[in-house]
């Protein structure tokens, strides 16, 4: 297990690391990325749409631009950085909450979207199995995640601080919980750096 | 916190249905008030209008 893959020790660090995280984030996660994000779960003007991990907004602001501020639900776990969004994007709503057991009835959203959070779930299958529970039938559920590095070198060290899963396992965790027509787009910042994170994005079917 | 959002809410741990007291509110939002989960007896506080919806181990 890694260093911040545990949800207190990850609370620590955004308290602290919040003060500078609006200019760290972007280097590694694009507008590119994030409007790849939220085309991949394929939402409409006035849809309701979960995000998962809203950390201080940078995905908020694409969702809410395609579907309406006030159709966004956030939930994170950190008030430090959730405070930033929730004055950044006042009539979304905000709720201090885990992953892995989301305060929502079954059914209630038309897509969930969760960008650079399930680094930091101990139990990912709990958490997209959470997502996809309060999914509406035919509505997407999308995770974009910290590629595992090819790099054996980089692998050890990035695993020593979180989870990176490769995008494999991520398939793999999207099937396990009965998601179906799994889309996959492995992407980055840079040229240089094009397969920094994997986007995955499956459909919710009837049991 | 929208007072129609009730309608979507549940206990995170067991997604039953949750009370809500409230303590200080508006027209449309909650600003102050507590949401209750009578099977766990969990109380999850809303504080400055946002809910605290995480497991009390979490807190």
């Amino acid at each position: 297990m890694g260093v911040l893959e545990d949800k207190k020790r990850a609370r620590i660090f955004y308290r602290y690391f919040s003060k500078i995280y609006d200019r760290i984030n972007p280097i590694f996660y694009s507008d590119d990325m994030r409007r790849c994000v939220v085309d991949m779960a394929e939402v409409k003007n006035g849809d309701f749409v979960l995000e998962v991990g809203c950390g201080t907004g940078f995905t908020t602001y694409e969702i809410a631009s395609r579907v309406g501020e006030e159709n966004v639900v956030a939930v994170d776990l950190t008030p430090e950085q959730m405070m930033k969004a929730v004055k950044r994007y006042p009539s979304a709503s905000f709720f201090r909450g885990d992953a892995e057991n989301l305060p929502f009835r079954d059914s209630t959203f038309d897509a969930s979207i969760s960008a650079g959070s399930i680094e930091y779930w101990p139990n990912p299958v709990k958490g997209i199995t959470e997502m996809a529970r309060v999914t509406k039938e035919g509505g997407r559920v999308v995770i974009l995640a910290p590629r595992k590095p090819n790099n054996i070198l980089a692998r050890k060290f990035a695993e020593s601080i979180m989870l990176f899963p490769s995008t494999q396992q991520c398939v793999a965790w999207f099937s396990q919980v009965g998601l179906e027509d799994i889309r996959v787009v492995e992407t980055g910042p840079y040229s240089f750096w094009s397969k920094l994170v994997v986007i995955i994005s499956g459909k919710v079917v009837q049991p | 916190m929208r007072k129609k959002l009730m309608e979507i809410l549940c206990c995170p741990l067991c997604k039953g249905d949750l009370e809500l007291e409230i303590d200080e509110e508006t027209e449309e939002e909650i600003i102050t008030g507590k949401l209750i989960c009578e099977k766990c007896d969990i109380i999850y506080p809303i504080e400055e209008g946002i809910p605290n919806m995480l497991p009390p181990e979490l807190r």
